[in-house]
């Protein structure tokens, strides 16, 4: 085979090349430092332990502390409709906490812990500050901190690995505004910190691509990126327990793939035109249909907030504000609730516990008197008040109680697991 | 007396310093010393890397990749990056690729080579702003230099015009033997037929990577990617790029010497692999596909759809069997007394109740014999009649820390050459206890497989921090999953006495309180659901049914907890345990009592 050949012929080359070295280096035995600069990051033991300090462990899963008074971000897959969790710090002290509200879409959970134990323990926390989007450089050294198969459960120590980024700011299957790094992620580092070496939060580890299709590191671990995180904040911390959402793209907007980039084939509600060539999307570069896609997902949605688009139009460049709709939370809407009626009246039979209406303090028992203003006369129009709700939607709903006590009470729609 | 003759040199020794002579580490260190590390920015990384499309077949999940080398758009990659329908020579259509920064251009396959996979591509109007990538002289590559791939990674140019990265070693360079069966991925796909020399590398190679790059420090071109694995390692590994321009006929100009990139821990790491050696045990059980899962007849794509479902669900129990072990193949060990013919190897690699071995060399083999083994530490004793050509192992005396850079360094054998392997990585924990063993490992992040089990962590004073010895004690972790764990040089230290006298331990004792619990929950803590008497717990009077409440302070709330509290306890420690008692009559009272710990065999 001359393929072969050809590498034992360059072997060849390469043996006497050495030799020559290695004798004339006889004299220098010793001499074995290299002057390369070394590959891995030299840690120092002071950056470790701030980047363990602020790692929690949360169900089979990690967090990471954001604020000294116990503000906790982690991916919404790790806390899975649980309300009720707990966190663990390093040290093996187990805090309770509360979920401030929770992202299905972007795999977001903002989690704080309970006020009453920080201060009883008086414990400041360690935390982790965002990475801007200039710190999100491909190429630079990374530190991943987790609970790789449960391993931490029984001696709360975590795994810290390293590795570099992979990538800048991307769109990757579900996650809309990600970074990858190929620095060793298993399963239960889902919600733990991608540090830089400054110890600056790039993102929180949530994903694992893989060839085998098996669920081990791969070298291509994806992170929630700093700048979704950042964003989502405060509408999480706002969303009492409930749903921040995502906006999605224009109705109407189709887009194709052409040789240029990115074509407008119908432009919908967008504002734009049919061949028009979009060139950034929230200063994202619309590089693919599916990145196109993405980033128009990725922000928090708030109602009239406007995302610029710059697109190219018979050669010239332009730009646009373009008001972006909400995405729908997937699944179905849970409240919790199970009605009969009785006499003409609408009567909760049944109300499941640990649900949205058992959270309101709605009981079986109460008499629905309306449900989002709609009065309520039957079944039929329970159904028809709830037509359009979907999953984060708030339900307000009155009742008249056993005590003959007439109150309002307004619920977040649950996902129905 | 058995004489040990020192191994020759074989053609592979200078590529890749052989066992047992440390001078070679050495020679590598010296090479690369004279080369300069120049910066070098992602983006540069990404000039010249263009993703290929994706076939029509349901298993492809992303195309690969190819890699620019002319300024006029001259591209090569490997026939494993063309999507299937292109895989015949008489096809000519041309093909959709994406450069980076997410630009479209149609490319046209110039000419297929007939030894390496290698194909070239010409690129219409490819523009001089998507780069070029500078060929490196890769007829030195250096195990332990630094490499780079980059490449179209689950899709990553075709989706966001950016190719992905990877950082990591040579980690090894061998000939994927010609006799080899074809690399197959779930479902039958096949990932690569190539045969021949390549390089293997700890960085992320994965779908969407081949055709790719792998690049040296400098940003130069060494290799192509293959998903090609050697079943031995299941790590990535990549086609010399001076065979494929051979192979093609390409002439191209070489950047010499940037291939030799090794830093000191490196250069260090190859110098301690003198002490490693290789052992082959006649295995009476081996692990290799253990439910001897037979290979499915054909692949999904090639199974009507009605059968789909079930010929997917056979190929990925193969897939995942055959990933295990192979009962042929070598272990490592450590040589701790070349004098006394003493080595250390993981106890894993004895399955089967294996009494003798060969450690085999580029030399005559050598026996050995197992002196004892010590199960919980995963760690057995080996002796030869003689002394060992290799050098005895130094461990390190310092404190290991989390975070520390290590080198896992492997002796292998592949076709015919024994030669050292070596992954990159830190130290990830210090200190992991494990629910079935007493003492505590190093947990480390360098890629390990099933070849590793007996090989050396070394740190970058070039000691051994540890042996391998763990990669998956509750069978839930797969190979280089960058989660294994490490036995130190304390807890070998202190498990040697016993084992030269020839002393076995099958079991070591755990703490305990002398209670059994159920792992059901009553109001958020453990109840006891038995207490074994004459046990600490017995003394103090505890009950089935009393609900734990705190132990040494510790909430109840689960047995890992218990567990994690009893920790820093020994045996004949008394620890306070808090307990509630439901009593209809008396009513509920909660109470505490010390409780003396007792050492308890381990269930089985």
């Amino acid at each position: 085979m001359s393929a072969r050949r050809a590498v034992q012929r360059a072997l060849g080359i390469g043996l006497a090349a050495s030799l020559v070295l290695a004798v004339s280096a006889g004299a220098l035995a010793g001499a074995q430092e290299s002057s390369v600069a070394p590959q891995s990051p030299t840690l120092s033991p002071a950056l470790i332990n701030r980047m363990l300090a602020c790692y929690v462990f949360v169900g089979g899963g990690s967090g990471v502390l954001i604020s000294g008074d116990g503000l906790v971000v982690t991916n919404n897959h790790v806390i899975d409709n649980e309300d009720d969790i707990s966190v663990r710090t390093v040290d093996g002290v187990t805090w309770p906490t509360t979920l401030l509200g929770t992202d299905p879409v972007g795999d977001i959970a903002l989690l704080k812990i309970d006020e009453g134990a920080r201060t009883t323990a008086h414990r400041t926390f360690t935390y982790a500050e965002f990475a801007v989007e200039s710190d999100l450089i491909p190429g630079i050294p990374v530190v991943a901190v987790g609970n790789p198969f449960g391993l931490g459960d029984f001696d709360d120590l975590p795994t810290l690995t390293t590795g570099i980024l992979s990538s800048g700011r991307i769109v990757r299957g579900d996650y809309t505004d990600a970074v990858q790094a190929d620095a060793p992620v298993n399963p239960g580092n889902s919600g733990g910190p991608l540090f830089d070496l400054q110890g600056r939060l790039l993102g929180i580890n949530g994903q694992i691509r893989s060839l085998t299709g098996f669920r081990i590191n791969s070298g291509i671990a994806l992170a929630v990126d700093a700048i979704q995180l950042h964003a989502f904040l405060p509408y999480l911390q706002q969303a009492k327990g409930g749903y921040a959402r995502h906006t999605t793209l224009p109705d109407g907007l189709e887009l194709k793939q052409g040789l240029s980039g990115v074509v407008v084939t119908r432009a919908g509600s967008s504002g734009l035109q049919r061949g028009d060539v979009l060139t950034t999307i929230n200063g994202r570069p619309a590089s693919s249909v599916a990145a196109c896609t993405g980033i128009f997902s990725s922000l928090p949605f708030q109602a009239g907030a406007t995302c610029p688009v710059t697109f190219s139009r018979h050669g010239a460049s332009q730009s646009l504000a373009m008001v972006l709709p909400h995405f729908p939370i997937p699944g179905l809407p849970y409240h919790g609730m199970s009605f009969t009626e009785d006499s003409g009246l609408t009567i909760l039979d049944h109300v499941d516990g640990d649900s949205p209406a058992a959270r309101a303090g709605l009981e079986a028992g109460d008499v629905v008197v309306k449900i989002n203003a709609a009065p309520i006369s039957s079944k039929i129009s329970v159904l028809r008040a709830m037509i359009s709700v979907e999953v984060g939607d708030p339900l307000q709903v009155t009742v008249r109680t056993r005590g003959g006590e007439t109150k309002t009470v307004v619920l977040i729609l649950a996902q129905h697991s | 007396m058995l004489a040990i003759m020192p191994p020759p040199i074989s053609r592979r020794a200078v590529l890749v310093p052989a066992l047992c002579r440390p001078l070679a580490g050495l020679v590598v260190g010296l090479l690369l010393s004279a080369v300069a590390a120049a910066p070098l920015s992602a983006m540069d990384m990404h000039n010249g890397i263009v993703a290929m499309p994706i076939g029509d077949d349901e298993l492809e999940s992303c195309g690969g990749s190819a890699v620019v080398i002319t300024a006029d758009g001259t591209a090569v990659t490997l026939s494993e990056a063309l999507p299937a329908a292109y895989k015949d020579p008489a096809d000519t259509a041309p093909l959709l690729v994406t450069l980076p920064g997410g630009a479209r251009r149609w490319a046209h396959i110039v000419k297929r080579g007939t030894t390496t996979t290698a194909i070239e591509l010409h690129i219409d109007h490819y523009p001089a702003s998507a780069g070029m990538v500078a060929v490196a002289d890769a007829t030195v590559p250096v195990i332990g230099c630094e490499v780079w791939t980059v490449g179209n990674t689950t899709g990553a140019i075709a989706d966001d015009g950016q190719p992905a990265l990877s950082r990591g070693t040579i980690s090894g360079v061998y000939d994927l033997p010609v006799d080899a069966p074809v690399v197959r991925g779930r479902m039958g796909r096949i990932l690569s037929d190539y045969r021949g020399p390549v390089y293997e590398t700890d960085a992320g190679i994965n779908d969407g990577n081949q055709g790719g790059a792998l690049l040296d420090a400098r940003g130069h071109l060494l290799a192509l990617v293959s998903l090609g694995q050697a079943r031995e390692r299941r790590l990535g590994t990549a086609v010399p790029i001076n065979l494929v321009l051979d192979d093609l006929g390409l002439k191209s100009t070489r950047v010499p010497g940037a291939a030799a990139m090794v830093d000191t821990l490196a250069t260090v790491a190859l110098k301690a692999a003198g002490c490693l050696a290789l052992i082959r045990f006649e295995r009476v059980s081996g692990l290799g596909n253990p439910q001897g899962v037979p290979r499915p007849p054909r692949t999904v794509a090639e199974t009507p759809s009605y059968d789909r479902d079930q010929v997917t669900a056979w190929w990925d129990m193969y897939y995942a069997q055959s990933q295990v072990f192979y009962t042929d193949q070598p272990a490592p060990a450590i040589v701790i007394d070349a004098k006394a013919g003493l080595l250390i190897t993981a106890a894993g690699n004895l399955h089967g109740g294996v009494k003798h071995g060969l450690i085999i060399g580029n030399g005559p083999a050598v026996p050995c014999e197992v002196v004892a083994v010590n199960e919980p530490l995963d760690l057995a004793l080996l002796r030869t009649q003689g002394a060992l050509p290799q050098t005895s192992a130094v461990f390190s005396t310092q404190p290991v820390h989390t975070g520390q850079a290590i080198e896992l360094v492997t002796p292998l054998r592949i076709d015919d050459a024994v030669q050292v392997a070596m992954t990159r990585g830190v130290i990830s924990a210090v200190g992991r206890r494990l629910k079935q063993t007493a003492h505590a490992w190093l947990q480390i992040s360098a890629r390990a497989n099933y070849s590793s089990l007996g090989s050396a962590v070394v740190d970058d004073s070039g000691r051994i921090v540890g042996m391998s010895a763990l990669l998956s004690p509750e069978g839930e972790w797969l190979i280089n999953s960058g989660v294994s764990m490490a036995l130190d040089g304390s807890e070998i230290a202190h498990a040697l006495d016993k084992l030269k006298a020839g002393v076995n331990t099958e079991r070591l004792p755990v703490l305990g309180m002398g209670v059994t619990l159920n792992e059901e929950l009553s109001g958020g803590r453990l109840m006891i659901t038995g207490v074994i008497p004459g046990t600490g717990a017995a003394v103090a009077g505890l009950r089935a049914k009393d609900v734990l409440q705190k132990v040494d302070g510790v909430p109840a709330t689960s047995q890992a907890a218990i567990a994690r509290a009893l920790l820093k306890h020994q045996a004949g420690d008394k620890v306070p345990v808090e307990f509630l008692r439901k009593d209809v009559v008396l009513g509920d009272k909660t109470a505490t009592c010390q409780v003396e710990l007792t050492e308890f065999e381990p269930q089985q």
